[in-house]
C-alpha cells in the first residue's frame, strides 16, 4: 500500500520529467558551442556560452522579432477592443438570440482554415497586403476572437446583476459601468483571455508562412528557415528556437494560475 | 422602463460620479437608441469574422468550379465538376484520408488519456510543488510549434541525438517511412498535451466535490470515486476534448510536417491539411486546392455534428 504510493508519486514526476525534457535539453544545448553539442555522452557540465545567441542575432533576427511583438501586440488589443462589447452584448445585456450568436462566433472556430487559404491570399494580394503586417493582425484579431468573446462572456456572467442594475438605475452610461462596476470584477479574466491571445498568435504559423515573408515575417517564419537551411548546426538551432520562444514562455509562467482559472470558466463550460 | 419605474431610486456610491445623470421618460427615439446599442456592440465583431472567415470560404466554394494558377494575370476559367471529378479519381486522396485518421487517433492518448492521467495524479501533489509540478507539464505548450519542431530535429538526429542514444537505437525517424509519421504524432501530441491537461484541470477543479466526499462517507475507494464519480461528471470536459482532437488534429500537424517531413518520406506524413495545402501552394491548382477544402468543409461538418449529438446524449451534468 505504502509502497504504492511512493511509486504513483514517482511516476507522477516521471511523466512531468520526460514533457519537459526537450526544453531543458533546448535550454542546454543553446548555451554550448557546436562541438560540446555533438559530444557522446553529451557533456552536463560545459563552459556556458552565448555566442550561438549572437550568432542568431547576426542572421537578421532582429526585424522578425520586432514584427512578432507588433503583430502580436496589436491583434491582442483589438480582440480585447471587439470582445469586450461583444461580450456585454452576450451577457449583461444580453440581446434576443444570443445563442445564436454564440453559435456562428464558435462555428468560425470550427472552420478548416486550410480551405480558405488560397482565397485569402487571393484578398490579401488584391489589397496590396501580401507579406504585409497587417494582414496578420487582421488574421490573428479573427482567429483570436470568437475564444476571447466566449471566455469573457463567462467571466461577465459573474459579475453580480444587483450591483449592473444599480448603476442603470443611476443612469450610468456604457463606458462608466464598464469601467466602474464591470471591469473591476472582470479584470483577472480579462487578462487571462489577452494572455491566450498572445500565446496563440506569437506561435501561429500557417497564416503567417503562407502570407508573410522577409518583410513581414514573424519569429515562426524566420526559424522555420533557419530549421531546413541550418539543420546541422545544433546549438544555434537551439538558440534560435529558446529566443522565438522565451518571451511567451515567461508569460505564461508568471500567468498559469490565471490561465487555470480562465479556463475553467470560459472555454470549457 | 425600468428608468420611469425607478426614478427615485437613491443614487449609489458604485456608479461613480461621472456620467450619473437623472433618467427621464422615455420617448419612441430614445426608446430606440436604448435598445439599439446591444446589436451595435456586437457588429464589429460579427462583421470581422463574416468577412475573413465565411467570405474567404464562399469564394473557396466558386474557385472550386475554376481551373486556375494563382497567377492575377491569368483568368479563371470556369469548368464545373471537373474539379471534384479529378479529386475523387486520385488514389492519394484515400491514401491521405487514411493517414489523417491515423493521426487522430494517434492523438487522442494526447489530448484525452494522458491528460486524464495527470490531471488526477497531479491532484497528489500538494501546495508550492503544484505550482512546480504545472509548470513542467505546461512548459511544451508555451515553446511555439516551430522551435517545438526545431528541438525535436536535434533530438531525433540519427547519428547525434539523445532519443537514439537513450534507446541505443540508430533509427532515422523523420526520414522512414514506418516512424515519419509515429515521430510527427508524438512531437504533436507532446506539444497540445500540456493544454489538454489545463483544460482537465480546470474542468476537475469545476467538479463539486461534495459528490466525492458522499462517496466516500458510503464507503467507496479512492479508486471507485474517481471511476464512477469524478470521470462521469468530467465527460462534458472529455467530449470536449475528443471534438478539438478531431476538427484540429490535422491543423495541428501542419508546422510539423511542414518544417521536418514536407510530407514525406514518399508522402508517408502527407495528411488531407498537408494534401489540400500542397495543391494550392505547391502545385497552384487553386481549384484542385478548392475543390478538396470543399469536400474537407463537408466531412467537418458531418463528424462536428454526430459528435455534438454524440457528446450530448453522453454527458452526465453537474446539476
Amino acid at each position: 500500500m505504502r509502497l504504492g504510493r511512493i511509486s504513483l508519486t514517482a511516476f507522477t514526476w516521471l511523466v512531468a520529467i520526460l514533457f519537459v525534457f526537450p526544453v531543458i535539453w533546448m535550454v542546454l544545448t543553446s548555451f554550448k558551442t557546436e562541438a560540446d553539442a555533438y559530444t557522446d555522452p553529451p557533456k552536463l557540465f560545459f563552459t556556458p556560452t552565448l555566442e550561438q545567441f549572437a550568432g542568431v542575432f547576426e542572421r537578421g533576427f532582429l526585424p522578425y522579432l520586432a514584427n512578432s511583438g507588433f503583430v502580436t501586440l496589436i491583434s491582442t488589443l483589438a480582440v480585447l477592443l471587439l470582445a469586450i462589447p461583444a461580450s456585454y452584448a452576450l451577457s449583461i445585456s444580453p440581446v434576443k438570440g444570443t445563442s445564436n450568436v454564440l453559435g456562428f462566433f464558435l462555428s468560425t472556430k470550427m472552420l478548416p482554415i486550410v480551405a480558405a487559404i488560397i482565397p485569402l491570399y487571393v484578398i490579401s494580394q488584391n489589397l496590396q497586403l501580401l507579406d504585409n503586417v497587417w494582414a496578420l493582425i487582421i488574421l490573428y484579431t479573427a482567429m483570436n476572437l470568437p475564444l476571447a468573446i466566449w471566455m469573457m462572456r463567462s467571466f461577465f456572467l459573474e459579475v453580480p446583476k444587483e450591483m449592473i442594475e444599480a448603476a442603470r438605475v443611476d443612469g450610468a452610461k456604457l463606458p462608466t459601468l464598464l469601467y466602474r462596476v464591470v471591469l473591476p470584477v472582470v479584470a483577472p479574466g480579462i487578462a487571462a483571455t489577452a494572455l491566450i491571445c498572445v500565446i496563440f498568435s506569437w506561435t501561429e504559423f500557417f497564416y503567417a508562412v503562407n502570407l508573410s515573408a522577409a518583410r513581414a515575417g514573424t519569429v515562426p517564419v524566420f526559424l522555420s528557415g533557419f530549421i531546413t537551411s541550418e539543420g546541422l548546426y545544433w546549438a544555434q538551432l537551439s538558440a534560435a528556437a529558446l529566443l522565438a520562444s522565451l518571451p511567451v514562455m515567461i508569460i505564461g509562467w508568471i500567468a498559469q494560475n490565471h490561465l487555470v482559472r480562465g479556463l475553467s470558466m470560459g472555454a470549457v463550460k | 422602463m425600468v428608468s420611469g419605474t425607478f426614478v427615485e431610486a437613491p443614487p449609489l456610491a458604485l456608479a461613480g460620479e461621472a456620467g450619473v445623470r437623472p433618467a427621464s421618460r422615455e420617448t419612441g427615439r430614445s426608446r430606440a437608441r436604448r435598445l439599439a446599442p446591444p446589436y451595435l456592440y456586437l457588429l464589429p465583431a460579427v462583421v470581422l469574422l463574416v468577412v475573413w472567415t465565411y467570405q474567404p470560404l464562399a469564394q473557396t466554394f466558386v474557385l472550386s468550379l475554376h481551373s486556375w494558377n494563382l497567377v492575377p494575370s491569368t483568368p479563371m476559367e470556369p469548368v464545373g465538376l471537373a474539379n471534384y471529378e479529378q479529386l475523387l479519381s486520385t488514389p492519394e486522396l484515400g491514401r491521405s484520408v487514411w493517414r489523417t485518421v491515423v493521426v487522430i487517433l494517434g492523438m487522442l492518448p494526447f489530448t484525452v488519456l494522458i491528460p486524464v492521467a495527470v490531471a488526477l495524479l497531479t491532484r497528489r501533489v500538494r501546495g508550492r510543488a503544484q505550482g512546480v509540478y504545472r509548470a513542467l507539464v505546461f512548459a511544451p505548450m508555451l515553446v511555439a510549434p516551430v522551435a517545438g519542431a526545431a528541438v525535436w530535429q536535434w533530438l531525433l538526429d540519427p547519428s547525434a541525438g539523445a532519443v537514439n542514444r537513450i534507446l541505443g537505437t540508430d533509427v532515422n525517424w523523420l526520414n522512414t517511412t514506418g516512424t515519419a509519421q509515429l515521430a510527427i504524432i508524438v512531437i504533436t501530441g507532446w506539444h497540445v498535451a500540456g493544454f489538454a491537461v489545463l483544460v482537465v484541470t480546470a474542468g476537475l477543479a469545476g467538479i463539486n466535490p461534495d459528490y466525492a466526499a458522499a462517496a466516500k462517507v458510503d464507503g467507496a475507494s479512492r479508486g471507485q470515486v474517481t471511476r464512477w464519480v469524478t470521470l462521469p461528471l468530467l465527460s462534458p470536459t472529455l467530449a470536449f476534448l475528443v471534438l478539438m482532437t478531431v476538427l484540429l488534429s490535422a491543423q495541428w500537424t501542419f508546422p510539423l510536417i511542414d518544417t521536418l517531413t514536407q510530407g514525406g518520406p514518399v508522402g508517408s506524413t502527407t495528411n488531407l491539411y498537408y494534401l489540400l495545402w500542397e495543391y494550392g501552394f505547391r502545385s497552384h491548382d487553386a481549384g484542385l486546392a478548392a475543390a478538396a477544402g470543399v469536400l474537407f468543409f463537408a466531412g467537418f461538418i458531418v463528424v462536428a455534428a454526430v459528435l455534438t449529438r454524440l457528446a450530448e446524449r453522453l454527458s452526465h451534468h453537474d446539476d
